[in-house]
């Protein structure tokens, strides 16, 4: 009997719930084919409105079945479950016996209308027999009506929405764009082209879907289908269940090409049309199975249905449903049309109605050409102006500014303009006759100006040097370089000292934020704890959410993309937001290692690509912490053993340390003691019993921007330093001075 | 048959300490880009202070480079 295990609110919840499963999380950590196979399946339920799955978990002897529903009219997911105990071992693995794309109350309704037992049953390969869903539900099912149930369809509806739109709208422009364009450019009206579509499908009158799920009882398919349709007044989406027996097979339907089926019927409308006029309950009995994709539309006084291939009965033609009906548009409307014949230079436009085929390659040389008219248009137009790259990138020279999207860079310095300007009018030519793509040349944009920005920070004048910058649109940055009685300079974000080479770098992470707030907050936060505790964060930053974990980072190219790194795997994390709760972490400890968790996840979530990366993620990131901390020492380990060091115990300020013993080529023998935290180095410390003590103190600062003290970067850097203190002593002055108080103490000159 | 020497370099990265082998030129490149980086480099124990490291200087190498984070006095 199945029960109901858990219910969740959201994906999210419905993740943390199965990696609750020790089965499921053993596997899917040595199979990298099971995360993504899950990750998908989970993704494929998000996209729909209701849609259930049916795992098994075999460990071992036992077997866990699994059903995910999603029901999104309780707003909810449900984890039922069912334990099998097998006859044999069949050892760890995952498998995805079921999908339907809707709920497991909706399969068991259709079931009920044919007034057959409420029972589902599934053969599951290798189970020793059969599995029956049994109604455990049916209690609480209610009496499906036959109304629609108004509700928006899913994102797949949703695409084949769009498809269906570009097939009506792309047979009626596709001849008359590039062509009537190139003509009213040329000034050459001569050159005419028709198409007839006044009695072609009606964009604002259709109707498009898929047979989502079909049923056979008796003689009787059941069926349902999602659909969207659209009327002048309306567009919505929705399911509708519909039955249909086979004395219906003798309605008129043709395949009018190869995988497209049509069916006529006329209407007395002149205006719109409803759903129920769209979607045809005519559709013949042989032509219902499931996944079959139908369009309708009003096409003038007639509504004509075209249904695809039966996908299970030759897949080629029912992936080409919507460029094949293309074409029997293009067929149908276009060839029909008028055309004169003329000539345009060597161009002769002839004969491409009659062949369609043609038509895309004679549009292709007619684009070609338009193409280079607009070069030279927009060349023109852009000389001490406006450039515009393509609609996204443009720079106008009368503000400074770059823009691209939503993401803008703009300075008051003239100098910078010239140098920008400059820039573009190379970019523009090489852009059109695709030398350079949109993105090298943004990012080449955004070099020259950093690069500018930074001539003139580095110009050696007498008077400081303000350059207003505007971020985004939004972010007022005022960048100084103020130079003191003492000649020195001094360089300053809004009034915020910041060292001269991290100035371009906190401009760029700038750039990254949206809104003023946040780019003032992080200049501050900046300015408390430094850039390169900053950097730390984002490199690699330990935390307690319950158990401890580590986050690393690897910065991508591009605004805001991170990889997470986890044990010998990595997850895509586009947006700041991660980054930000951690150095929030990093300031005000003030969460409960649960809050903080729970925080973490659902940013992830919301940053992540797919469901798969973020399974990943809560698969790895607890394993990722052991893994580095054994990894981590079993280096530093080996580098003790290389460099002949011992390990040992210090005492430090009454605390009993970790602590590395070596000898240094002058003869000084060095501790260095450490935890996850720090490390300190001592020179010549006393002993006793098995524990030393004191020394003269060494400071040694690391001065690597990314340091984790986790990984021992820095002991090693210690430990390979203090071994050759003679030769290295004159990078670290403190280490110089020791070594030389050393000499003094003993009156005698240190030979090694 | 006269097989390419390569030289062992030993250095941290996102995923702490990494050894890997590389040919004199792979290491030329990676190893004047953790100059660059200021990281201090140890050949066979002994650091390197030069400014660049040649192929003629890495093929010196007997057991293998190591590279660190720079240190500074406090």
């Amino acid at each position: 009997m199945f029960e109901e295990l858990s219910y969740c609110g959201s994906t999210r919840a419905l993740l943390s719930s199965l990696c609750a499963s020790e089965t499921l999380v053993q596997e899917l950590r040595r199979n990298e084919k099971a995360v993504s196979e899950l990750g998908n399946l989970i993704d494929r339920l998000d996209k729909l409105q209701n849609a259930y799955t049916i795992l098994e978990l075999r460990s071992g002897y036992r077997s866990q079945i699994l059903i995910l529903n999603k029901n999104l009219e309780q707003l909810r997911y449900s984890i039922y479950g069912q334990t099998l105990i097998n006859k044999v071992d069949l050892g760890t693995s995952i498998t995805v016996h079921d999908f339907k794309e809707m709920s497991i109350e909706t399969e068991l309704e259709i079931t009920k209308r044919g007034d057959k037992e409420i029972v589902l049953t599934y053969s599951l390969t290798d189970t020793p027999s059969g599995l029956k869903i049994v109604p455990f539900k049916a209690k609480q099912l209610v009496e499906m009506s036959n109304k629609d149930t108004s509700t928006d369809s899913s994102p797949e509806i949703a695409n084949l929405f769009e498809t269906t739109r570009n097939v009506i709208s792309k047979a009626k422009t596709l001849a008359e764009r590039y062509h009537l364009k190139f003509v009213e450019n040329l000034q050459e009206p001569e050159l005419k082209f028709n198409c007839n579509m006044d009695n072609g499908p009606d964009i604002n009158c259709m109707a498009f879907g898929k047979m989502t799920k079909v049923i056979k009882i008796d003689n009787t398919r059941y069926y349902t289908i999602q659909y969207k349709y659209k009327t002048p007044e309306e567009f919505l989406g929705k399911t509708k269940c519909m039955k249909i027996t086979p004395s219906n097979n003798e309605r008129k339907i043709k395949a009018v090409a190869n995988g497209i089926y049509e069916l006529n019927k006329s209407v007395y409308s002149y205006y719109g049309v409803s759903d129920t006029d769209l979607i045809s309950d005519e559709i013949p009995y042989n032509l219902i199975d499931e996944g079959r994709l139908f369009v309708s539309a009003k096409c003038g006084g007639t509504i004509t249905t075209w249904v695809s291939e039966d996908p299970k009965v030759n897949s080629e033609l029912y992936g080409q449903f919507f460029e094949l009906l293309v074409e029997k548009l293009k067929e149908s409307y276009i060839s029909e049309a008028n055309v004169e014949t003329t000539h345009i230079g060597k161009f002769r436009a002839i004969n491409y109605v009659t062949h369609s085929k043609d038509i895309s390659g004679n549009l292709k040389a007619i684009k070609k050409m338009v193409n280079e008219y607009k070069y030279i248009t927009q060349k023109k137009k852009s000389i001490g102006s406006d450039i515009s790259i393509t609609d996204k990138i443009k720079y106008c020279n009368t503000d400074g500014k770059i823009s691209y999207g939503d993401f803008c860079l703009q300075t008051d310095s003239e100098y910078m303009k010239n140098e920008i300007i400059e820039f573009f009018n190379e970019k523009i030519l090489a852009f059109f006759r695709g030398e350079e793509s949109e993105e090298s040349i943004l990012n080449a944009s955004i070099d020259i100006f950093f690069k500018s920005l930074n001539d003139i920070l580095s110009s050696v004048a007498k008077e400081a040097i303000i350059v207003n910058l505007v971020i985004n649109n939004k972010i007022k940055v005022k960048v100084e370089a103020r130079i003191f009685a003492n000649h020195n300079r001094f360089f300053y974000i809004n009034d915020q000292r910041i060292n001269k080479n991290e100035v371009s770098l906190m401009l760029k992470e700038i750039s990254c934020y949206k809104d003023e707030s946040s780019a003032i907050s992080f200049l501050t936060n900046v300015g408390r704890i430094g850039l390169a505790v900053y950097m730390g964060v984002t490199s690699g930053y330990t935390l307690n959410t319950g158990s401890d974990v580590i986050y690393k980072f690897r910065k991508l190219k591009g605004r805001s993309n991170y990889e997470l790194i986890l044990d010998n795997a990595v997850t895509s994390i586009k947006g700041k937001k991660l980054l930000t709760c951690l150095y929030e972490q990093f300031l005000n400890n003030d969460r409960t290692a649960r809050e903080l968790r729970e925080k973490i996840d659902n940013i992830i979530k919301d940053s992540v690509m797919s469901t798969t990366d973020f399974l990943r993620y809560r698969l790895l990131i607890d394993e990722t912490y052991t893994s580095f901390k054994e990894q981590s020492e079993l280096v530093l380990n080996r580098k003790i053993e290389e460099l002949e060091g011992t390990k040992v115990s210090y005492l430090l300020k009454k605390t009993l340390k970790t602590a590395i013993l070596i000898v240094g080529t002058s003869g000084n023998q060095y501790i260095i003691a450490y935890d996850s935290k720090g490390s300190w180095v001592f020179m010549n410390p006393t002993k006793s019993n098995d524990t030393y003590s004191d020394g003269s103190y060494i400071c040694m600062v690391d001065q690597s921007n990314i340091k984790s003290s986790f990984s021992y970067d820095t002991v090693i850097a210690k430990l390979m330093a203090v071994k050759n203190d003679s030769v290295i002593a004159k990078q670290i002055y403190n280490l110089e001075e020791v070594l030389g108080g050393f000499e003094n103490e003993n009156g005698e000159e240190n030979t090694n | 048959m006269k097989t390419e020497k390569k030289i062992l370099i030993e250095r941290t990265t996102e995923n702490g300490y990494v050894e890997k082998e590389y040919t004199l030129e792979e290491a030329a490149v990676v190893l004047n880009k953790e100059l660059e980086d200021s990281k201090t480099i140890f050949i066979d124990g002994t650091p390197f202070f030069g400014t660049e490291l040649t192929t003629d200087i890495i093929n010196t190498t007997k057991k293998k480079i190591c590279v660190t984070n720079k240190l500074a006095g406090g």
